[in-house]
Order: structure tokens, then sequence, then C-alpha cells
């Protein structure tokens, strides 16, 4: 009975791992805000544009590797190369961390000028999809 | 050199000041202070003695056939103070081994100093302005090339990197960023002066710019970096003993000195293309036409270098192995060296990079040997090292 209990948790979890690897992930703004491109996505992820405050994931987040892979094609080690290169010759510093997709609700939900991203599923009112990478 | 880090400090405490006024206006301005910091260790040996393989001009200690912790290693530290409002001020400490004065006797294994110190208003997100000691943009990663982890491989090519030693310029710098569609173009344009000590085939050299202006413009789009930029100064090469018997060299003569850049860069992630290409031309500079300006005719030419380098990798995962070419000729002398550089980037951790790299140079290369050797041939030079950020 016990094995089975066990077994069932098992299973539940490697089904969350699959689901959460095949996660969609959501570019939010704030609800007034206008949707936005993939070249200017990646501008604002890879520092080359500051008109925007992109929040992120904690580094060694799935949901992070996945949208930093899917905006830009690049991998953890990559982004954070770029990210040192731009705090290092001063020109900027690197997006705000946040713990999980409430937090990052809340601060685009603030601010207009923030930019975040999140599982598609944790989407509500509070926020507007600005740019879908499936 | 203390002159210009007094004027420097002046201005970064003038800057304080008058930032620290704004700020206690804006009641709501978050102040925040940042520190990170960078570093390569890296051990270093060629495959011959009584030749030593150096990282930068202003070294003149360098590798030879023992393993040399000294001339790919070193540390740097960033303090970032923002004041909020777009006010801020950064500074940068760099330790590494270089020479420190004009004496022949002055190279330190760790030598620290301020490689940067400026304070910086943006009045939009796309404007940034500078005040103090700010980097000389001349290259594609001129201001990056001591951050040894945003780099594919272990160390530049010295072909083109050793034509411009000056790397960072005391005065004032502009950088605008312009959205042009889906890309951005980056103009920065900096005044100012600048210094360096170098050692030349043995020879201590002071190296110094004043004044030196510089344009550099940048175009990312997509995978694509496209850069040009131009630097001129009034420069003087000073050998302190030397000097008197070298009438007609180099030394001594205020140049009209005009160096001009340009470079491409393709990163898709996976694969990875950069070239540059410089060319560096120094002119005496007829006493009757010195006005103090950098915009001078020169007269006859006393150096000329043209240089390029062109190498690409490939990522296989957390490897990235790349093979790069260089090359610089004296166009005054005709003497053409060119190197070949092996290197591959192991990411071992989020922050942390392992490399290799073995480069084949001409033993008749003044950049990077302290004392050139033709009878030297070609020297290989292996190297080891750990790039870090915090």
């Amino acid at each position: 009975m016990n094995n089975y209990i066990k077994r069932g948790l098992i299973a539940l979890g490697l089904s969350a791992v699959s689901m959460a690897s095949q996660a969609q992930v959501a570019v939010i703004m704030g609800p007034s805000a206008a949707p936005i491109t993939k070249d200017q996505l990646s501008n604002i992820y890879l520092g080359r544009s500051f008109e925007l405050k992109p929040v992120d994931l904690p580094e060694g987040s799935a949901l992070r590797d996945q949208f930093y892979k899917k905006a830009t094609d690049r991998d953890s080690s990559q982004i954070k190369a770029t990210w040192s290169r731009i705090v290092f010759t001063g020109k900027g510093q690197a997006p705000l961390i946040l713990q999980d997709a409430a937090a990052v609700k809340k601060a685009v939900a603030s601010d207009p000028k923030a930019i975040g991203y999140i599982d598609k599923a944790a989407v509500d009112g509070s926020v507007k999809v600005v740019f879908s990478l499936d | 050199m203390t002159n210009i880090l007094h004027r420097t400090k002046l201005a970064a405490a003038l800057c304080a000041a008058g930032i620290g006024l704004m700020a206690a206006n804006q009641a709501s301005a978050e102040v925040t202070f940042k520190v990170s910091g960078y570093g390569t260790l890296a051990a270093t040996m060629t495959d011959q003695d009584e030749i030593q393989f150096r990282n930068s001009l202003n070294q003149s200690e360098g590798a030879s056939n023992k393993l040399d912790l000294g001339v790919d290693s070193r540390l740097g530290l960033q303090g970032v103070l923002n004041f909020g409002s777009g006010f801020s001020i950064t500074s940068q400490l760099l330790g590494q081994r270089r020479r420190t004065d004009g004496t022949p006797t002055s190279n330190e294994d760790f030598n620290v100093g301020f490689e940067w110190l400026f304070g910086q208003y943006s009045p939009t997100s796309n404007i940034d302005l500078r005040l103090g000691r700010v980097v000389l943009p001349s290259f594609m990663i001129s201001d990056s090339r001591n951050v040894g982890y945003t780099q594919p491989w272990l160390r530049a090519p010295m072909s083109v990197y050793a034509q411009m030693p000056l790397t960072t310029l005391d005065g004032v710098q502009a950088l605008w960023r312009i959205p042009m569609g889906p890309a951005i173009m980056t103009i920065q344009p900096s005044y100012g002066e600048s210094a360096f000590n170098i050692s030349s085939s043995g020879l201590p050299l002071k190296a110094t710019s004043h004044p030196v202006a510089s344009l550099n413009a940048n175009l990312e789009f997509g995978d694509w970096l496209i850069r040009a930029g131009q630097v001129r100064g009034s420069s003087m090469l000073r050998n302190l003993v030397l000097s008197p018997f070298l009438a007609g060299s180099p030394l001594n003569h205020k140049m009209k000195d005009v160096f001009t850049s340009a470079g491409v860069q393709y990163d898709n992630g996976t694969a990875i293309v950069m070239a540059e290409w410089a060319q560096r031309k120094q002119n005496d500079i007829d006493p009757s036409y010195f006005s103090g300006a950098p915009f001078n005719i020169g007269g006859k030419p006393l150096a000329e270098t043209r240089s390029w380098y062109a190498g690409g990798g490939w990522r296989f995962g957390k490897w990235l192995p790349m093979v790069v070419y260089g090359e610089a000729k004296n166009t005054l002398t005709s003497v053409k060296t060119h190197n070949m550089n092996f290197s591959v980037r192991y990411d071992l951790m989020n922050n942390v990079a392992l490399k290799a790299q073995v480069s084949r140079y001409d033993g008749r290369d003044t950049a990077a040997f302290v004392v050139p050797d033709a009878a030297k041939g070609t020297v290989n030079v292996f190297a080891v090292g750990l790039d870090f950020v915090f």
C-alpha cells in the first residue's frame, strides 16, 4: 500500500517535472502596456536597451533558463557573461532578481516600466501578456 | 600621472558633492551601493628560455619556460554608488602585473590602481554623461578586456590589442543609445588626456596623449555587432635616461597620433565569429604647427602599423573551442609578424569558466615579447586559467 502511494507520488512528481519543462513562458507588463516584439525583448534582456526595467527569476530556476533559451538562444553561463560585460563596463546593472511569479506580477503591476516573465498558467488580470514564448 | 590622478579625484569629489546636493533634494530617491568583482588566475609558460612572453605592453617581465602566475592573472573590484534620479559614481580597482612609472625597475607583480573613477548623470535611459577616469574605447572589447569571464578566449590576440596601449582617459565622455527599429546604435565621444607606462624591447617608456579625443560607434542588431572608432591625440613617448641621445627617433617628439579601428562580431549562441582591424599612424608634428590641438597636420611619419585578427568558435554544450589568427605589420620597416591561437573554454559553474590556450608567436613580435629575438623563430605559449565574476 505504502509502496503504491510512493509510486503514485513519484509519478506525480515526474509529470510535474515534464510539465515544467514544457511550460509556456509569458512575458508580462502592467495592464496598460502595448505588445512588444521579440527583437525588443532580446535587446532588453541582453542589456542593449534600457528603456524598460527587466526583472528576473533566480539563477538556476528552470523557467529562467527556458526563458533565456527561447528569447535569446543563450544558456545561463552566456547570459552571466553578457551581463558581466554590461556591469563591468559601467553601462548598467543586471536585472533585479525576484523570488517567484507572485513577486514578478506585483513588480510589473506597480511600475509601468517594469517587464518580467512567468509561467503562462500563473497569468492573471493584474498584468498583461506582451509577448508569448511557446 | 599623480597630477592626472589628482585632477580625477578632484573631478570625482566635485561630482560627488553635486550629486549629494541633488540627492538631498530628492527625498524619495533611493541610495544604493553595489560591489562586484572579476578575476583571472592563470599559469603561463613558453617552450623556450631566455625569451619572455607578456600579456600587455606595460609588463616588463614575462613568462619563459617556467610556469608564471603573473602574466595573465588579475583581479578587479567595482563599486557603484547610485543616488537615484540618474546620478551615480563608479569606481573600479584593478590589480595586475605592470610597470608603475618610468624607471627600469618599476615592474610590480601585483600593482593596484584605479582603472576607473567617474561620476555619471543619465538624464534619460538613452544618455549617460561621465566625468572622471573612464575607459578609452578603442577596440570591440576594450571596455571589458580585463574581465576574462566575458570573453571566449583566455587572452585577446596581441597583434591588434597591443597597437593602442592607452586604456583609460581622464576627462569627459558621453554615451548615446539610439534605437533604430530592431537595432541599437551607440555613439560614444570622449575628450581628455591619457598616460600609460610601457616597455618596448626592454626600454621603459612613458606614453602620454594630451589632449586626446575619441569617437566610438557600435551597431547591435540580433546576433551582430559592428563597431568603428577613431582615437586622435597629441602623443609623446618619453624615456628619461635615453632621450637626449635619440634625436630623430619617435622619442620625445610631439606626435600627431591617429588610431583607426573597426570590428565585427557574430554570436548566435552556438557559433561565434570575431574580426577586428586597426591602423595606427604617428607623425612628427612640426613645432611651427603646434597649437595644442590634436588635429594638426602631421609631418614625417615616425611609426605606422596595420594589424588585424579573425577567429571563430563553436559551442558544444559547456565547451567552446576557438581558433584565432592575428597579424601585425609595421609599414615603415615592412616587418610582419603573425600569431595563431587555439583556445578552449569550459563553463564550470554559472560564474566560473576554465580555459586553456596555446598560442604560437613570432619571436620578432615586439608586442608579445619583453625583448624580441628573431633567433627564437616561433615560440609556443601555453596557458591554463580560471575566470570568475562575483
